[in-house]
Parts: C-alpha cells; structure tokens; sequence
C-alpha cells in the first residue's frame, strides 16, 4: 500500500535549510547526478525554489531535464520525504530572488565574502508529489 | 461540520485570541507614559512570553551615521545596550538597509559549508553583537511609510524556533511598533526643544533681572548723593547762607553730568548685551578708570567727609571689559562709603605681579562679621544691609561683583575685620603683560 500525497505545507520545517538535502537529477543522456544542497526554499503551496549560485551538474541537467528528485530531513521529527519536482523557470529578480539573495548576503557577509557568494538565480520548481519515506 | 473541522476551527480561534491578546498587551505598553528604552524592554518580554523569543534586541539606526544603535535587549546582559551594528552588516545590518525581514537557521552549518566551498577552512567570522553560537535569526525592520524606525531581532541557539506564522504575525505587529516608536522619539525630542527653549528663556529672563539689578544699584548711590545736595540747598536756603547755595551750584552741576554720564553708559551697555552678557576686552590704565568712577560719588564722600585715596600707578594698565569692571568698582566703591562711618577712609592701591594687576581696596568701616563673610559672594544668602547712615541697597552688589571679576578673568577675595575695616583684592589681568 503506497503511502499517501502530502502537501508542501506540512514538510515545512525541511524547508528552512536545518539539514542538507539530497538532490538527484539526470542528464539528457539519462547519466543520473546525485548530490547535497543547502536549502530548498519554500515558495508557495505548489513551488519551491532552488538557488543558482555556481554553475554545476544539477544545474545543466536540470536545464536539459527538468525533472529532479529531492530527499528532506525534518529537523524536528527526522522524517525523511522524497519530493518530485520540474524545473519551470530561473527568476534573477523578484520577491523570491530578493528573499534568498538576502540569506545568503546575511551568511556571506558575516564571513567577509559576500564577493564570492552571489546569488544568479533562483531556480522555480513546480511540486509533482511528497512521499514520505 | 465534522468533529475535525470543529476541532480546526476551535484551534484557529484559541489562536486568533492569543493574537487578539498579544497586541491588546502591546498596545497598552505603547501607550504608556514612559522613556522609550523602558516601553521596547516590556514590549520584548511580551514576545518571549508569548513566542518563546528569549533573546531579543531593538536598534534604533542613525542614518547620517550608517549605524544602528541597541536600545533595549532581552535575555542579554545590560552591556548589550549602547552596542552597535553597520548598516548593510550581517542580518540586522542587512534587514535595515533592505527594509526587509530575514529568517536564517542553521547558520552555523551553512557558515561551515560556505567556508568549505570557497576553499577557505578557517571561519572568519564578523562577532556579532547578541550570541556568538546563534543557530536561528529572524530580524524584521520597524517601518513607518517606508521609513526605517528601528529593526527588531530575535535569535536562538535551537533550530527552526520562529515558524512562518509567528513571524508573519510579528510582521504585522511591526507596523504599530514602528509608529509608537517614531510617536516616542518625536516626542522625547519635542520634550528636549521645550527644555532647551525654557532654558533660553530662562536665561533671557535673568539676564533682564541682572540688569535692572545693575541698573538700580549704580544708580541709586548717585541719586542718593544728589537728593542730599538737594536737602542742603533746602537748609541753606532757610538759613539764609546764600554763599553756600553758590558753591552747592557747581556740585550740583558736576553732579547732575555724572549721573548723565553714568545712565547714558548703563543704556548703552544693556543695550548692547540682547544676547546675554558679552565681554569686550581692552587694556585701559587703571587710575584713569578709577578717577571716573570715583568722581561719579563725589558728593558722597563729601557728604560723610570720607577721605579718598588712589594710590595708583599712571602706567599700570589692565586688560579687562570695561563696562563689567565699572560694574564691580562702582559697587565696591558704593560698598566701602555705605559702611565707612563718617571722617573714615578708602584708600585703593595698584601693584603689578606678573600677568596680574593686584587692586587692593581698603576702608575704615564697621566690617563684616565672619558668618556673613562667608556667605557674601552668595545670591540666596544675601540680604542687603542698611550702611551706617541708613543707606539702602539690593542685596546683589558682590554677587554680580565675583561674577564680573570672573568674566574679566579675574579673582575677588574679601578680608574684614568687624570694626576695624574691609579689605577687598582684586586680580586682574595685566594689560602691559599682555599687550
């Protein structure tokens, strides 16, 4: 018996950034990536966001293949839930871009590296499904 | 409506009321009737109280400044008031120049991980000013119509401590605190501009009774040598002695152009002082001066046979403002004849020492006695005394007398010796020192 849909409000303590998540993504090729992001960023009830900061393999697979598969940890309970997700479009301004652009400035500039960590986009997922695992 | 539904419309409301209460306790802080610092204290113990927010900070900003200054903090210990952030520097600086709020958690493991990514292991952190190991940040700018009022923060060392509701709510509470905020710091200035323009007026106002104080002082000696001039011509005249009616003439007469000379100048001077008492400094020759203001109560030493004697120095000069100074002689002058008994005398000496003139004026009267000594040179403690031939005074004369030495850079000290005689030192500037 599958386990039943949940709906992005519910998982939102994995979504402040307390615990990395796993993300995979796969080429046009069908080469499969898997790899650790900080922060999924909470957008509303049907999309996240996923920051560009540097260009790498999630990156350009995701603009091949817009599917990508992510696993959050609530940092509350430790319950793990596997989100589907497409890639719809990058936003380079905006609410969304201000607020992660923000975070990451408050993080870099404590370290005196706010030239280092720019934010260039901020990538919008649409929610397919949450599965708990 | 289903038990579930019932049960999640019962929460929204418990919820709802909580909110209603938070800003009925918030509100009724904001209007109270005190400083600023101690209205954000209680408000920053409401929060905690209500949303566990323990460690908590308001900063007030100084934009000529760039920086933005912690007036009140909770869950810290008081030297955290008075502590300072940059703008634009870490959440709270960012929040402010922004204007808009940041909620940050897990910061420690994402410094790490931005350390590593760059390449660089060693964490190089900019101390903060609330807690060094804070794993949770919200800061939230206090705006009112879109100008920065203060920035409200709130940190934790636990993870993911402000959920999206209490923030949107302390959201919404910013609006009102902001207000408040702005409304107290108006009024705390507006209190200020009072005080100071009270201040002003105050000083206007005793300056204006320092003057008729003057005023009234210097001019009464003189009226009052006049008015027994006036009482001699009456005497004379009833016994006939027209020879001496002739000779009070030209008394009189020289009478009369002193005190012309003596009102004239005190106009000038007090109209020249709108702004309060003003010092104009020259070198002027002291036994000149002296013979001036000496001549203005001619007719009192004459009156009670009081020898004068100014045992000067021509080339003794001193550098001082010469309406103040006249001030100081003119009542020390009228002091000495007040309380000289008749046939006494006043004998005043000049001796260079240095940068300074030593003036020493000595009479023959009755004295002070040393409880009064040492009161003499104080406003509230004076009460004129009646002289020896019931002359009248202010009550003012060596108050403004000390003051004036001082304003001419000078010093004053009165020695007496009930019976025997005053003897009033002055130092004053040397005019040929400082020439």
């Amino acid at each position: 018996m599958s386990r039943p849909e949940m709906k992005l409000e519910e998982i939102m303590p994995a979504l402040q950034g307390v615990i990395p998540s796993i993300v995979a993504t796969s080429s046009l090729d069908h080469i499969p990536n898997v790899t650790y992001i900080s922060q999924i960023y909470y957008v509303d009830n049907n999309h996240v966001a996923l920051s560009y900061q540097f260009f790498n393999k999630t990156i350009k697979n995701v603009r091949e293949n817009p599917m990508l598969v992510a696993i959050l940890t609530c940092p509350v309970h430790y319950s793990l839930y596997k989100v589907t997700l497409r890639y719809k479009e990058s936003q380079t301004s905006g609410e969304i871009f201000d607020n992660m652009s923000m975070q990451l400035d408050a993080l870099a500039i404590i370290q005196k590296k706010e030239h280092i960590f720019k934010l260039r986009a901020a990538d919008i997922y649409e929610v397919i499904s949450i599965v708990e695992v | 409506m289903s038990s579930f539904e019932v049960e999640k419309l019962s929460s929204q409301l418990a919820e709802t009321n909580r909110k209603m209460e938070i800003f009925r306790k918030v509100s009724f802080e904001l209007n109270k009737l005190v400083s600023l610092p101690d209205k954000l204290q209680t408000i920053l113990a409401i929060l905690d109280e209500q949303f566990g927010l323990a460690n908590s900070l308001i900063l007030i900003p100084d934009h000529d400044k760039q920086l933005l200054t912690v007036v009140a903090g909770h869950g810290y210990d008081a030297s955290i008031i008075g502590q300072q952030v940059a703008f634009g520097q870490g959440l709270i600086g960012l929040a402010a120049v922004r204007k808009k709020h940041i909620n940050l958690t897990g910061i420690r493991r994402k410094q790490h991980y931005l350390a590593t990514v760059s390449n660089d292991g060693d964490l190089n952190f900019v101390k903060p000013i609330g807690l060094t190991d804070a794993e949770s940040q919200v800061a939230i700018p206090l705006l009112s119509n879109d100008e920065l009022v203060a920035v409200l923060m709130a940190e934790s060392r636990n993870f993911c401590v402000y959920d999206q509701a209490d923030e949107n709510f302390l959201i919404t509470l910013a609006q009102p605190l902001a207000v408040s905020i702005q409304n107290s710091m108006l009024y705390d200035s507006m209190e200020k501009k009072i005080k100071e323009r009270t201040a002003e007026l105050q000083h206007l106002n005793n300056t204006k009774d320092k003057f008729f104080s003057i005023i009234s002082h210097d001019l009464r000696g003189p009226v009052t040598s006049f008015q027994s001039l006036t009482r001699l011509f009456s005497y004379y005249s009833q016994e006939g002695q027209s020879d001496k009616i002739e000779t009070l003439c030209s008394k009189v007469d020289q009478s009369v152009d002193n005190l012309n000379h003596l009102l004239e100048n005190l106009l000038d001077w007090s109209l020249s002082q709108t702004n309060g008492i003003q010092c104009c400094f020259e070198i002027i020759p002291l036994r000149e001066f002296l013979q001036n203001i000496c001549e203005i109560y001619q007719p009192n030493f004459s009156s009670k046979e009081i020898n004068l004697i100014i045992d000067v120095d021509d080339a003794i000069c001193i550098r001082v403002d010469r309406h103040t100074l006249a001030t100081v002689f003119r009542n020390l002058i009228s002091n000495s004849i007040k309380f000289t008994p008749r046939q006494g005398s006043i004998h005043i000496t000049a001796v260079p020492e240095s940068e300074m003139v030593r003036i020493e004026l000595r009479d023959t009267g009755v004295g002070i006695d040393c409880k009064r000594l040492l009161s003499v040179f104080h406003l509230q403690e004076q009460r004129s005394t009646t002289g020896t031939e019931k002359e009248k005074g202010t009550g003012l004369g060596l108050t403004l007398v000390k003051e004036f030495t001082e304003l001419n850079d000078g010093t004053i000290t009165i020695q007496s010796d009930p019976g025997k005689g005053t003897l009033v030192t002055l130092l004053l500037p040397n005019g040929k020192q400082t020439q």
